[in-house]
């Protein structure tokens, strides 16, 4: 579960609800059959969860089953060389503007991380259904545990778009940049196991000019990366370690020119990019569009269209501007959902991935102490959780068990969600646990008898004059709820306050109504003190990779409930501890996890969604099944991926409805 | 008294602001009537999530639902009534600290005028609706905010018009026959002068009214006024900024629409006529 801090933004400013991506490591469907290799064919057989290969949560894939597989449309693709008739148009529906550093080591922003993925660069070693590793890349990568070292092998030619082969150099390259003292980017991350590389603490001071750790070959075509601490066993797990190269020849000028620091402002970082993906950039319009050209030598095959363009408008504006016919693929938010239901539109049609993001409900209790200190006062540790001290009731487990079994995801799910959205039965989420879901298990499901039960159990039995319980020293209690306003939370803040009214507890807005985003991430997310607000939501981006620590840890910057307790740490522990290689240990503690939630509800997750996409029927080969060979093949397009080179378009203007 | 007397002769000659009068009368009656006996009856703030609105013949009501299941006609009386009471609330401490700070100045004139005016000028150079919004957004956005702060930037025109009225009465003879008699200040303002004011008062005080409803329901439509646990028109109208609502669910949007612009249509023609009648020059009777 790797995040940034912008993503978090990203994705929060537009909805809670809807995909994003991590930068470095992408959705994926969860399919393992072929894809169709032209239009038409066999609908795509899901496995369910249990079967073996390729587990997906029964839920998810009944809510999936609404939506095609891939586009059936078999009319011949125009030709290349069809001029503008055969670009291939998409729409970014969002509330921001396009940042357009796209430069693999330094892209924050999940539309700029899109565009790398389609002109630049992507990681050298693919991955399955299960988000483990395969040997189906570019490259395959061996994991030597008992040396502590990942071996990378090429096994493909493979030719950057100025024709240059690319080698591994290219990913020491990569290392590089992110471990030079002045770099500015945000990969220089322990998830990524970067500062774990042996001689990465020499380089990153500047005191050494290479990093020993990464050892080449004589032809470049093998990289021994060698670690200093055990690699936990979250390697196993695509997106654990940084495997996308950047081309020397391309950057180092560049460098040379601007240094590491001004790098990110190099229009080769930006504009002119150089990789090898199936398409290369052309023209930017700065914060608006991207226009790319096909790149003929791909190693896939050459893209059968003339051109993609990349534009991105408001996402109110998606369901209208499909209709009429401006673009071919455009991500959908489930709040367009209801005009795309009352209209009936039949000039596209969309198709629904589980989405790569979620919202958990946090209940908050407490902040940050003081960070660790020496005798000096240098601070030599991250500073810890401190639960509150004030003893409010959002302490006592049962109040926390209480609200949660009064929030009715259910209604939500299938208002907002259109009865695609699951209501979460658990913490971990299928985009990147699936395999450690207990499917049988029940979660936190709305009741309100059993919220009544539980607070009576509990001792909250005295009640004022409007009916609001006492707590148990017999004060008035009251809990504060804060917000930010966008389709879901409109529905889901007035129907939480009813419930929770209705089992007796007093629960009001934040300074009386919906807040403003900026003042709402102060509030919550960017302090160390205890806040005033005592349960809201937070919509995350996900990553490949499953260990919770990143949003759970006591020293986690995202542990938005702040919350630690010793059988909790116990169990993040376990996660990555060296026991956790073995693959039944590391399922009965992700087990121990969900359960721990279950019982002592520092929060729960709101809903599982489905990510969808707008595909407009002259677009062929538009399918989500995921194809395992290093690049997300055709079912990748979620709002992460758009396009890719089996794209074809066979009509000379998008259908209009 | 006697601007009731002319204002009843104004009536029969201008049916508009006799037609106004009764449906006002209608509107308000029914309003506050209605809305009493709703709210005893019905919880109209109760949720009950759904798709999308829910069109009057579906859900058998003669309003329809909103996106949250409320019957749109219960909240819509409720509605009315609470931005009735805030529009009242508004015009009334205005008029309260604009009657004060105008009749003390004009009475005392001088530098107490000078001083107050001058305070009056700079306090009208603020941003109105700019400030206001800053003010909700950091005090929170409740019923009791939002008439103080309105309150704050809508008493100046009140003094300004009042000096003005108060400026002419000290120049009559009763006030200075008054003044000869030794009678204190405050009691020949309190008892002399503000008879003689009534007039002006009554007669801006529903053209003022008319300008708070507006103001309310506008702020609270763009998102800047109450929130959506407190019942208001602006808050009901808030809909029609959605375009798919505008264009296929009529009905979460025209009623408090239509309420609205027969209100303040009617109360400005009541208000003019009102207003026509303090004025010998402007009467049609």
């Amino acid at each position: 579960m790797k995040k940034l801090v912008i993503l978090l933004l990203v994705v929060m400013a537009v909805f809670a609800a809807c995909g994003n991506n991590d930068g470095d490591g992408y959705g994926e469907g969860r399919q393992e059959t072929p894809p169709p290799t032209g239009g038409g064919g066999e609908p795509v057989e899901f496995v369910e969860a249990g079967d073996g290969d390729s587990p997906m949560h029964p839920a998810l894939l009944e809510a999936l089953r609404a939506f095609p597989a891939y586009t059936t449309n078999d009319a011949p693709v125009l030709p290349r060389g069809s001029g503008t008739d055969n670009i291939l148009r998409i729409g970014v529906g969002t509330s921001s503007t396009l940042i357009g550093l796209f430069l693999g080591t330094h892209n924050a922003d999940a539309n700029d991380a899109s565009i790398n993925e389609l002109a630049g660069s992507y990681s050298l070693v693919s991955w399955d259904a299960n988000n483990l590793w395969t040997q189906n890349g570019i490259a395959t990568l061996e994991l030597d545990r008992e040396a502590n070292v990942i071996i990378l092998n090429m096994q493909e030619y493979v030719y950057w778009h100025d024709g240059v082969p690319l080698t591994l150099d290219d990913l020491v390259f990569a290392y590089e940049i992110i471990g030079h003292p002045e770099y500015t980017g945000q990969r220089f991350s322990p998830e990524l196991q970067v500062p774990n590389v042996r001689g990465m603490a020499e380089y990153h001071a500047g005191q050494a000019d290479y990093i020993s750790g990464l050892v080449l070959s004589n032809n470049n075509r093998t990289l021994r990366i060698y670690y200093v601490d055990p690699l936990p066993p979250s390697t196993l797990f695509a997106g654990s370690v940084w495997l996308q190269p950047i081309p020397r020849h391309w950057i180092e000028p560049a460098i040379a020119e601007v240094g590491h620091y001004g790098l990110q402002g190099h229009i080769r970082a930006r504009d002119q990019i150089l990789g090898f993906g199936p398409f290369i950039i052309e023209t930017v319009v700065a914060g608006e569009s991207v226009f790319m050209i096909p790149n003929d030598n791909y190693r896939q095959g050459a893209p059968l269209v003339d051109g993609v363009l990349v534009e991105l408008l408001p996402f109110e504006m998606v369901p209208s501007a499909m209709r009429a016919g401006d673009f071919d693929i455009a991500a959908y938010q489930t709040a367009n959902l209801s005009e795309f239901y009352l209209h009936n539109p039949t000039n596209y049609s969309l198709f629904g991935w589980p989405a790569g993001a979620t919202t958990i409900i946090n209940f908050r209790m407490g902040g940050f102490g003081e960070p660790e200190t020496d005798d000096d006062g240098n601070v030599i540790g991250a500073a810890r959780v401190q639960a509150r001290d004030d003893d409010h009731p959002i302490m006592n487990v049962a109040i926390r068990r209480a609200l949660a079994h009064s929030i009715d995801r259910e209604t939500i799910a299938h208002t907002v969600g259109h009865d695609m959205w699951i209501p979460a039965p658990s913490i971990l989420h299928p985009f990147n646990a699936s395999p450690f879901i207990d499917i049988n298990r029940q979660g936190i499901v709305f009741d309100l008898e059993l919220s009544n039960r539980i607070l009576d159990e509990a001792g909250f039995t005295q009640r004022d004059a409007e009916g609001y319980r006492l707590d148990l020293d017999g004060n008035h209690m009251y809990f504060v709820y804060g917000q930010q306003s966008n389709p879901t939370h409109d529905q889901l803040v007035p129907l939480n306050i009813q419930n929770w009214r209705e089992i007796g507890l007093r629960v009001e807005m934040f300074e009386g109504g919906f807040m403003d985003w900026g003042l709402f991430l102060d509030t919550v997310a960017f302090t160390d003190e205890v806040s005033p607000i005592h349960i809201f939501a937070m919509g995350w981006a996900l990553g490949m990779n499953p260990d919770p620590a990143s949003l759970w840890a006591d020293t986690a910057q995202f542990n938005m409930s702040r919350y630690s307790s010793p059988g909790f740490a116990q169990i993040l522990y376990d996660i990555q501890s060296a026991n956790a290689w073995d693959a039944a240990f590391l399922a009965d503690a992700y087990d121990r996890w969900e359960q721990y939630f279950y019982e002592n509800v520092p929060a729960l997750q709101f809903t599982w969604n489905l990510d969808l996409v707008a595909v407009n029927n002259r677009v062929t080969n538009f399918s989500r099944v995921r194809v395992d060979n290093g690049y997300n093949e055709p079912g990748n397009m979620t709002t992460d991926s758009w396009a890719n080179h089996l794209i074809g378009l066979t009509a000379r203007s998008p259908y209009a409805n | 008294m006697r601007i009731f007397k002319l204002f009843l002769r104004e009536l029969k000659h201008d049916y508009f602001a006799l037609v106004s009068i009764i449906m006002l009368a209608i509107i308000f009656l029914s309003i506050y009537i209605g809305a009493f006996v709703i709210d005893h009856f019905y919880d109209v703030m109760w949720v009950t999530p759904q798709r999308m609105p829910v069109s009057p013949e579906a859900s058998g009501t003669l309003l329809g639902l909103d996106v949250m299941g409320r019957n749109q006609f219960h909240l819509l009386f409720v509605a009315a009534r609470n931005s009735l009471n805030i529009a009242l609330g508004v015009t009334f401490f205005s008029f309260a600290i604009g009657l004060t700070v105008g009749v003390i100045s004009g009475f005392y004139g001088g530098r107490t005028d000078n001083v107050l005016m001058r305070i009056v000028d700079t306090w009208s150079m603020i941003p109105f609706l700019m400030v206001v919004i800053v003010l909700l957004v950091v005090f929170g956005r409740t019923v009791p905010t939002f008439i103080l702060f309105l309150t704050l930037f809508s008493w100046m025109t009140r003094a300004r018009l009042l000096r003005a009225a108060a400026l002419s009465q000290r120049q009559m003879d009763y006030i200075s026959a008054s003044k000869t008699l030794g009678t204190p200040n405050i009691v020949i303002i309190v008892r002399e002068m503000l008879p003689n004011l009534v007039d002006i008062v009554v007669a801006n005080f529903v053209l003022t009214l008319a300008a708070s409803i507006g103001i309310e329901t506008g702020l609270s439509m763009l998102g800047f006024g109450l929130g959506w646990d407190y019942p208001s028109l602006g808050v009901m109208l808030q809909n029609a900024t959605n375009p798919m609502y505008l264009q296929h669910f009529w009905w979460v949007w025209t009623p408090p629409l239509i309420l609205v612009v027969v209100t303040m249509l009617c109360v400005n023609f009541v208000g003019n006529a009102l207003q026509r009648v303090t004025d010998p020059k402007q009467r049609f009777a």
